[in-house]
């Protein structure tokens, strides 16, 4: 590796030294590597920082330029070491970084240094405010996105939402008129019990005491009313009031005998009238 | 020199603070909402299902089931079955019952013996949940057999229903 370190500035240029007041701070080595990779020569000076810094590697920042190929497939990089310190000052204001200009072999090089860090082992709280305020920016947009997404996430559950809201008060309606229908569905199931009939057939033949004949029979409103072919007997119709029934006439001997629950008037046909055996004997809503 | 004064480094690490805080509370407070929408979605899908299940079950099972034909036609054979001679059977009413089910009323004229009345009885009453027997009058006629009419009430499934 060659020691080419040049702190030797031309005659001409000393005015325009003088003029820059940070020239002398820069040290300047030339470093010969096989690569054209800035990336591999900072590497390779960050390796020899101790060699090739004039200072302790602590106190310095490097900077590292190509100037050009020489021998041997090998290419020239300018390395420029400034101290730490005066980098800190020209960076006060809140720079990012400086470019200061060094002298190898007579040639003036531009190197750019970045702003130096805390020194090793202390806190660099503007490297960490900056790289927080980065991520809390990431994290702003993040946020916003999410708060987007929720927000149509939203408006579409309020939407079903809505949706469902409505059909429930269609529904709600249509449930009301059922209720209604229903209601009066069992009020007319409860009125109008077919079973009476099945009832007062097995009374009938029951009070008799056998076969009866009937003219008529009829429901209505849950009501039966049946009208006998021939004249009940006294013991009959007692027996027909004691189970429920109901005369409107006594019974005479030209009329026949109405029962349960209305008269009805005029005698049948015995002859025609059906004959009815005790068909059915228990019906719950009968007496 | 890149030159980016502390002042601004300062600004937009309070404008990231304010803006990570703020979009922090406002995807908070939107999560709040979601969460209430959709217990209130969840609430009204409930409701929704339940009323469903009350309207599909309507006033009670239908006795005849309009698909498999004219439901007049299909109480007269019920009525055969049971013994009445029908001469005419007309549905003479309709009304809602629920959903895609009616409240029919029909009117049958036909004959019955007393046994057929009776078996006619029974059948309203194991039925009472479809179906309501109105009025039933029974007048003798010459050969046992009285003219009968009636007027029931029957619950039916309308075509196009699927059966619950």
């Amino acid at each position: 590796m060659p020691d080419t370190a040049d702190f030797a500035p031309s005659a001409d240029e000393v005015q325009a030294i003088a003029a820059e007041p940070n020239r002398d701070e820069i040290f300047v080595r030339a470093l010969d590597l096989p690569t054209l990779s800035l990336k591999q020569a900072r590497a390779a000076v960050a390796q020899q920082l101790d060699i090739l810094s004039p200072l302790p590697p602590a106190q310095v920042v490097s900077s590292v330029v190509l100037v050009g190929p020489v021998e041997d497939g090998l290419n020239r990089f300018a390395v420029g070491f400034a101290p730490r310190e005066l980098l800190a000052r020209m960076t006060e204001g809140g720079e990012r970084s400086v470019a200061l200009t060094g002298w190898l072999e007579g040639e003036a090089i531009a190197f750019r240094f970045d702003r130096p860090g805390a020194p090793p082992g202390k806190p660099d709280w503007a490297a960490r405010l900056e790289a927080a305020t980065i991520a809390g920016l990431c994290l702003a947009i993040l946020l916003a996105g999410a708060s987007v997404r929720m927000g149509r996430e939203i408006d579409r559950v309020q939407a079903r939402d809505d949706a469902a809201n409505a059909q429930v008060q269609r529904l709600s309606g249509e449930t009301a008129s059922l209720t209604r229908i229903a209601a009066a569905w069992r009020a007319a199931q409860a009125a109008r019990p077919a079973g009476v009939i099945d009832c007062a057939l097995g009374d009938l033949a029951k009070a008799t005491g056998g076969p009866v004949s009937l003219t008529r029979l009829s429901l209505a409103e849950g009501q039966v009313s049946a009208h006998l072919g021939a004249p009940a007997s006294d013991a009959t119709l007692t027996a027909l009031r004691a189970m429920g029934f109901r005369a409107a006439t006594p019974p005479t001997a030209a009329s026949p005998a109405p029962v349960a629950p209305s008269p009805l008037a005029g005698p049948g046909d015995p002859a025609a009238a059906p004959v009815v055996r005790d068909l059915q004997t228990t019906a719950a809503d009968c007496r | 020199m890149t030159r980016r004064p502390h002042a601004l480094t300062y600004a937009l690490a309070a404008l990231a603070l304010v803006a990570v805080i703020g979009l922090g509370l406002r995807l908070a407070a939107q999560l709040s909402d979601f969460n209430a929408a959709r217990d209130d979605l969840a609430d009204a899908n409930s409701k929704v299902s339940e009323l469903r299940k009350t309207l599909a079950a309507g006033v009670g099972p239908p006795l005849l089931d309009a698909k498999a034909g004219a439901p007049a036609d299909q109480l007269a054979e019920r009525m055969t079955r049971l013994g009445v001679t029908v001469r005419r059977a007309e549905l003479t009413a309709t009304t809602p019952a629920g959903r895609n089910l009616i409240a029919a009323r029909f009117t049958i004229e036909g004959g019955a013996d007393a046994a057929a009345i009776d078996r006619l009885a029974l059948w309203a009453q194991a039925n009472g949940r479809s179906a309501i027997l109105e009025t039933l009058s029974a007048a003798a006629a010459a050969g046992g057999k009285s003219e009968v009419k009636l007027e029931l009430d029957a619950l039916v499934r309308e075509p196009g229903a699927s059966p619950s």
